[in-house]
């Protein structure tokens, strides 16, 4: 053991390859703060770029792309309301109030540091179980991922705990918006109104651009007069002491976000989210969660960066790809001759125990730059509001166009601001919509695919433990938050 | 009493326009194939399902609204013309070009937002834009709509 | 740099005597290769290589653009919408034309000239290593008596997958339960995690399990059998008469002059001769499946009728 990790640092300790670490940290971070371009953007724009590299350099410099990439997303979350990856969304949470309370030092720090911590324990998780893990993620067929995909949701009655109907009627409006494309099982049109970009359903960058910066943009024109003043914001930092005294989210977030990494399709959007709400859950001071929490920041983000190791233990030891950025990177591992898969830790040992060492001192530069550039975003969010929000407002137009080249996703994400817009006014939470498009499609495909295994037999989604398990706690953490209340109630 | 249902109005009136576009759509699957094959489930089931429960909630939203709900929403001037600029921004971009179109719109949003600082208006559109090209066109070439300059 | 253009241009101007002289200078700007699927998957490789090969041969720089969506639907639309100067081209693969009618509408077959096949991508049944099924026999006896009860699993539906099992369904006069998959290795996992029983895949979303023994390799669906799959019968050799592959290839606008198309044939026939493209088909488990401009079209068209 000793033996491959010696292997792997030495591997990439070369020039090139810690230079590839460090551009690609700063890349990843660049792509992240922009709304658009989410981590697996970032990655497949690399990807050309490696052509001629030496394979272990290339794959190091698009791990830190990715690494740094899920990070990056927080900090415009935090900083603007505006999460830059979708999985930021969970982090915004609580590190937007932060920032209006004009502590966005303290959100910032947390954010880098949770994720550092978090990316940490992902490489040692994967380097320690890659094997007993690959067998998780061969564990979930269709009603597993069915069951996740209820359990997922059912976080929303905490997430929208103050208003229920409201936070259910918006889950509603995101699973349905995601019915619109291609059925996946009859290959017939719904809702596609003849456009044929549609086929494809709505993209999901485009959306979540519309619904947290477009909207934004409107909401604060809205309410903007001539008089109105930007917050005063205070550079503030956490003590060393407050961050360590949190080890305790880092570890279980860490932990959950791994795992969920591990199941092919699950992803960091999921992980934020459900780390978010289990650290809620276990923690003492539950009510101070959505009001400005420190551990509702290094929850997300420690899950969100621990997932980048998970998804890369089914693709190096079962050539599957954990998430979509791990699809572009099997490619970019064939492109230079090497198979990702059960051969791949004989054939190919020094690329291996090379990604473990790379995501390792990837996470070391994204703490270094991460806490070098907390001032200087704090330095940009203090610029008049006024001339942030068209800088926004262009930056969500090219973001949205350059997902995929079409002007159609640019109208998609302008509808889906006007959506968010009209949500924030009438105060509805707008999160569950983000949950809703990612699970939407796991949910329903899944569903009916399980109903096609066991031709029309309900009871697979009980006698399969694992699915069983999670529709049991999906139950349970729909209800958990409605006793709270009734006991809380009788209590008074 | 008579206050009380003024202030109600418009998050019922919300909820009223989601419940009716709900409506429409449900209609809409209604030319959606209905024939399952063997233990599948048809095209039409799953949005049929998500629909009618998303009517069922807003329908209950609408009568038992919770206390908060009520508070009064102002007409929102500058919010839609703030849409409608972008809108038309958007309309235009195939046309016009992303480096042509931006600096303008740059440079009428914080008017819109009742900024008068001419001079860091003018600077933020020069820098911005540079940033902009700079990261887009020349660090990660990404094609964007060039309009009428060419690609 | 500037002596190959030269070179490449004094090639023109001598080829500008011999051929007609409305084409005589064609390409004589980049030319923009359209890919239908999203940066980083196989096909979108494929477009890659073609573009970084085909340069030095054609004279001008190929430049790969991404326009996804509506199964292909979104790129072909963009394709017929350019000039027909052979200056916009795209790639196609057998999914996609598998879906067009053969003629009507605003995209159809005839839509199209096709320049050339660059690649085969041929089927491996698979089952897992501790499945009862040996080979297509053993799985068709149990199908005889147990209709609808094997699971089959293959990449999305009214694809090439979901037609070569009714192909085996009809052709054994057995009937299968075909579940289709979002992407190609899906199955392959489901048949490792032994939720369903049998996967229809591609080598290269099979190779590395099979290569571990954790996957059996019941036929392979081409005419002769290929390698690393030499122990593998083809579905002919066990009494199934069929061969299905999918294929990968280039197509412009049915406008653009035959010159135009001869010429981009010609390059990516010198493009599948590069050594740095048979690498890359290697490493990928595919297969070179180059037809010329003047069969593909016929080939498609016949595709499509059955």
């Amino acid at each position: 053991m000793i033996d491959n990790l010696l292997l792997g640092f030495s591997t990439i300790a070369t020039f090139p390859a810690l230079f590839a670490i460090v551009a690609g940290v700063l890349i990843g971070i660049i792509c992240g703060v922009l709304p658009g371009l989410s981590a697996s953007t970032a990655v497949a724009l690399m990807v050309p770029f490696t052509f001629g590299m030496d394979p272990v350099v290339s794959i190091v410099l698009l791990v830190s792309v990715y690494l740094a990439g899920e990070y990056g997303g927080s900090i415009t979350a935090i900083a603007i309301g505006v999460p830059g990856t979708p999985a930021a969304a969970a982090t915004m949470l609580d590190g937007y109030e932060l920032t209006k309370q004009g502590k966005p030092g303290l959100a910032l720090t947390t954010s880098v540091v949770a994720s550092s911590i978090g990316g940490m324990i992902g490489a040692i998780i994967l380097f320690c179980f890659s094997e007993p893990l690959a067998n998780v993620a061969l564990s979930f067929g269709a009603p597993e991922y069915f069951a996740l995909a209820v359990f997922g949701l059912a976080i929303i009655s905490s997430l929208a705990s103050d208003n229920l109907k409201k936070g259910f009627i918006v889950m509603f409006i995101g699973l349905f918006l995601k019915t619109i494309g291609l059925d996946p099982f009859s290959g017939e049109e719904r809702f596609t109104f003849g456009v044929p970009k549609l086929m494809d359903g709505l993209g999901f960058i485009p959306a979540l651009i519309g619904l947290f910066a477009m909207a934004s943009v409107f909401t604060d024109i809205d309410k903007a007069t001539a008089k109105s003043r930007t917050i005063a914001l205070s550079f503030a930092m956490p003590k060393i002491r407050q961050l360590l005294s949190m080890w305790k989210v880092y570890l279980h977030s860490s932990i959950l976000g791994s795992i969920i990494g591990v199941l092919p399709g699950a992803g960091a959007t999921i992980a934020s989210f459900i780390c978010y709400n289990e650290v809620k859950r276990f923690s003492k001071k539950k009510d101070q969660f959505g009001k400005g929490c420190l551990e509702g920041v290094a929850a997300p983000e420690s899950g969100n960066n621990a997932v980048v190791g998970g998804s890369l233990v089914p693709l190096l030891t079962l050539g599957i790809p954990g998430s979509g950025t791990a699809a572009v990177l099997i490619g970019a591992l064939m492109l230079h001759d090497i198979q990702p898969g059960p051969l791949l830790f004989q054939t190919n040992g020094n690329i291996v125990y090379g990604i473990f060492a790379g995501l390792f001192v990837a996470c070391l530069a994204q703490l270094f730059f991460g806490l070098i550039g907390v001032p200087v975003w704090i330095k940009v969010i203090s610029a008049p509001k006024a001339l942030l929000l068209p800088v926004i407002a262009s930056i969500s137009v090219v973001g949205s166009y350059s997902y995929n080249n079409s002007i159609v996703d640019v109208w998609v994400m302008l509808g889906f601001g006007l959506l968010g817009y009209l949500l924030k006014k009438f105060n509805y939470p707008v999160s569950p919509i983000i949950l809703a498009l990612v699970l939407g499609g796991i949910l329903e495909e899944n569903f009916r695919r399980s109903l096609m295994i066991s031709e029309g037999d309900f009871s697979i989604f009980v006698t399969h433990p694992i699915s069983a398990v999670l529709l049991l706690f999906a139950v349970l953490s729909l209800l958990s938050p409605i006793l709270f209340n009734r006991l809380a109630k009788v209590k008074s | 009493m008579n206050n009380k249902i003024k202030i109600l109005h418009h998050d019922r009136i919300f909820t009223l326009l989601l419940v009716a576009i709900a409506v429409i759509f449900f209609y809409m699957i209604g030319k959606i194939s209905d024939t399952p094959g063997i233990g599948e489930l048809a095209t039409a089931t799953y949005p049929r399902v998500i629909l009618g429960a998303f009517i069922f909630i807003a329908i209950l939203q609408f009568f038992f609204p919770k206390k908060g709900d009520e508070k009064p929403v102002s007409f929102p001037v500058k919010g839609l013309l703030s849409i409608l600029l972008i809108a038309v921004y958007i309309y235009l971009l195939d046309k016009v070009g992303y480096f042509l179109l931006t600096p303008l719109v740059l440079f009428i949003l914080p008017l819109l937002a009742g900024y008068r600082q001419y001079l860091a208006i003018a600077i933020s559109v020069i820098f911005v834009t540079a940033v902009l090209y700079g990261i887009f066109k020349l660090v990660l070439n990404i094609p964007l709509p060039a309009g009428f300059l060419g690609a | 740099m500037l002596l190959k253009k030269m070179i490449a241009v004094c090639t023109f101007a001598v080829s500008a005597l011999t051929i007609t002289p409305a084409m005589a200078a064609y390409p004589e700007k980049p030319i923009t290769l359209v890919c239908w699927s999203s940066p980083g998957s196989g096909h979108d490789l494929m477009a890659r290589y073609i573009a970084k090969l085909g340069e030095k041969h054609i004279g001008q720089p190929i430049v790969v653009v991404n326009k996804k969506g509506g199964k292909g639907k979104v790129a072909m639309s963009y394709v017929l919408n350019q000039k027909s100067d052979g200056y916009v081209i795209m790639t196609n693969t057998r999914s996609m034309t598998k879906r067009l009618k053969p003629t009507g509408g605003s995209i159809a077959i005839d839509s199209f000239k096709y320049i050339s096949r660059v690649v085969q991508d041929p089927f491996v049944i698979v089952v897992k290593e501790d499945s009862p099924f040996n080979t297509m026999s053993d799985l068709v006896t149990y199908a005889k008596n147990n209709p609808n009860k094997i699971k089959v699993g293959g990449y999305s539906t009214q694809s090439v997958d979901e037609g070569l099992v009714h192909d085996i369904e009809k052709i054994s006069k057995i009937n299968l339960n075909y579940i289709p998959y979002k992407g190609g290795k899906e199955p392959v996992v489901a048949v490792l995690g032994g939720h369903i029983d049998v996967a229809i895949a591609n080598p290269s979303e099979m190779m590395t399990s099979f290569q571990a023994g954790k996957l059996k390799a019941l036929a392979v669906t081409t005419e002769d059998r290929f390698s690393p799959f030499d122990d593998t019968p083809t579905l002919k050799e066990q009494d199934i008469n069929n061969v299905t592959v999918h294929w990968r290839g280039v197509m412009a606008s049915k406008d653009v002059p035959d010159e135009a198309i001869q010429k981009l044939d010609n390059m990516i026939q010198k493009v599948l001769e590069e050594p740095e493209f048979k690498k890359f088909l290697n490493s990928s488990n595919m297969l070179s499946g180059y037809i010329s401009n003047d069969k593909f079209g016929e080939y498609v068209t016949k595709q499509t009728k059955k």
